[in-house]
């Protein structure tokens, strides 16, 4: 067991998301940088998928009731796997922003609150999963598990730049190629409205095209929607699963957590990639 | 017409039209229960006239099996009924827009009722919030544009329509719809499996009750 003896403004508990439900209208949820939870649940020995606190906006702290190893990834300085005893407060600083807007904390054994539809992640919109459906407040006391995993700890995929990769369609009658190479040649930035529903993003609006709702259909995180006014906005873990926007494009789910990182007012540039990329490097 | 894209590098969207119609609905539901079958497919959400086929991986043969399937399944399909579950859905007739609508169809209240419980409805597509059914086809009579001004927040249970459809408001949200009726029936329970009350392809009769 552990508390969150002070918890920062957004915190919830997630693990790698909520699958097979998509018919039903169930978002995936899920660490928003997927990447950091399963090294911080392997740095530790948990399995990849245990669950996480997904920590974000300010810094806390956490009253650990049992003496267990915990660690910190996403947007800190360095990770570094350290044993918290029976009684300890540990410190939590708040996310640096250099590095991005989310931390992960894994404690060992997992975070250990009931699956709802086979997951730990919280769904907020929905007010089910991770603990009680909701952000967690100073007081929370968390169950921590007794998972263990296989040994093997996760890395980052290897470094392919700052560009995000887009892989065009499913629906290019929409759209032109000139709107394609305009998204683009566009120097768009990361909009203060952006959370775990969706990030607008701030640029020149897509210009020449009517783009106005159409029959919805199923979308998922990732996918780049345009708006009425050419502006657009890239879905995200708790996103509806359809949506009703045109759709230019989705963002390759290898890069989706590094694009989450992006803080409001940070630059983002879409390169075109294929969505079959060939073998994949393990 | 048959169009298969890319929906990032986890999925296909399979688009077989582009307009709301029950029968490429129904060919979708059942290029849908093909698609389950094909190795390696996780998930598939079929709606109006498109089936979007989630996958683990990209790998040398799926997008070929995905293909393949999705010819077959349309060719042969000439009777592919895939029959859903028909539910009953009690309707209490007090929502907050129903005199408007009214107003605006130049129907009596009475005439408005009569006409929106006197079908059967078709679930095309799930979504929107868990658990939400888009329902049709509603009687063009009663078929309004969204409202203007979308409210911040719609009670669950909240039966509404806008234009060729209705449906019912899972879970409290913001909604844009025209409100006619609220229900006690449950549309979503995350503790259920599968959550939602209505799938794709289920038919839904309203009741009207005093309850």
């Amino acid at each position: 067991m552990i508390e969150i003896s002070t918890a920062p403004p957004f915190a919830t508990v997630q693990d790698l998301g909520r699958f097979g439900y998509r018919a039903s209208g169930v978002p995936v949820s899920g660490a928003m940088d997927p990447d950091s939870m399963r090294i911080a649940n392997t740095l530790i020995g948990n399995p990849a998928d245990a669950a996480v606190i997904e920590w974000a906006l300010g810094g806390g702290s956490i009253i650990f009731r049992r003496t267990l190893q915990y660690v910190v990834t996403g947007a800190v300085r360095a990770p570094r796997p350290m044993t918290a005893r029976a009684g300890d407060t540990v410190l939590l600083a708040p996310p640096i922003h250099f590095f991005g807007r989310f931390i992960y904390v894994a404690i060992e054994g997992g975070i250990d609150v009931p699956l709802v539809l086979g997951s730990r992640s919280t769904y907020l919109p929905g007010a089910f999963g991770g603990y009680k459906g909701r952000l967690l407040r100073t007081g929370d006391e968390l169950p921590v598990g007794t998972s263990r995993g296989d040994g093997v700890v996760a890395s980052y995929p290897p470094f392919q730049g700052d560009t995000i990769r887009v892989i065009f369609g499913p629906q290019r009658a929409a759209f032109t190629e000139e709107h394609r190479q305009q998204f683009l040649s566009n120097a768009y930035k990361v909009s203060a409205a952006s959370d775990r529903m969706g990030y607008r993003l701030d640029g020149p609006p897509l210009a020449g095209g009517q783009w106005g709702s159409r029959l919805s259909e199923p979308v998922c995180p990732g996918a780049i929607q345009i708006t009425t006014g050419g502006q657009p906005i890239v879905l995200m873990n708790d996103a509806p699963t359809v949506g009703g926007y045109p759709v230019i494009g989705v963002v390759h789910s290898a890069d989706l957590g590094r694009f989450a990182q992006r803080l409001p007012g940070e630059p983002v540039q879409f390169v075109e990639a294929s969505a079959n990329p060939g073998p994949e490097v393990a | 017409m048959i169009e298969i894209e890319p929906l990032g590098d986890r999925a296909l969207t399979v688009r077989l039209g582009d307009s709301m119609d029950m029968a490429l609905a129904a060919l979708a539901r059942h290029v849908a229960s093909r698609l389950r079958t094909v190795p390696g497919v996780l998930e598939t959400v079929s709606g109006y006239c498109t089936i979007t086929v989630f996958y683990e991986r990209e790998s040398p043969s799926i997008r070929g099996d995905i293909e393949r399937t999705v010819a077959m399944a349309t060719d042969a399909a000439t009777d592919n009924a895939v029959t859903g579950t028909e539910h009953i859905i009690p309707v209490r007739y007090d929502g907050p827009d129903l005199d408007d609508v009214a107003k605006r169809t130049g129907l009596s209240v009475a005439d408005v009722i009569e006409r929106h419980a006197g079908r059967v409805y078709t679930a095309y597509l799930i979504g929107f919030v868990p658990g939400w059914a888009y329902l049709g086809d509603l009687d063009p009579v009663l078929a309004l544009p969204r409202r203007d001004e979308p409210r911040t927040r719609v009670p669950a249970g909240s039966v509404a329509i806008a234009g060729r459809q209705t449906g019912v408001y899972p879970l409290d949200t913001p909604g844009g719809w025209h409100l006619i009726g609220h229900t006690s029936a449950t549309m979503f329970d995350p503790s259920a499996d599968p959550p939602a009350t209505l799938a794709a392809g289920d038919r839904v009769r309203f009741v009207p009750t005093t309850e």
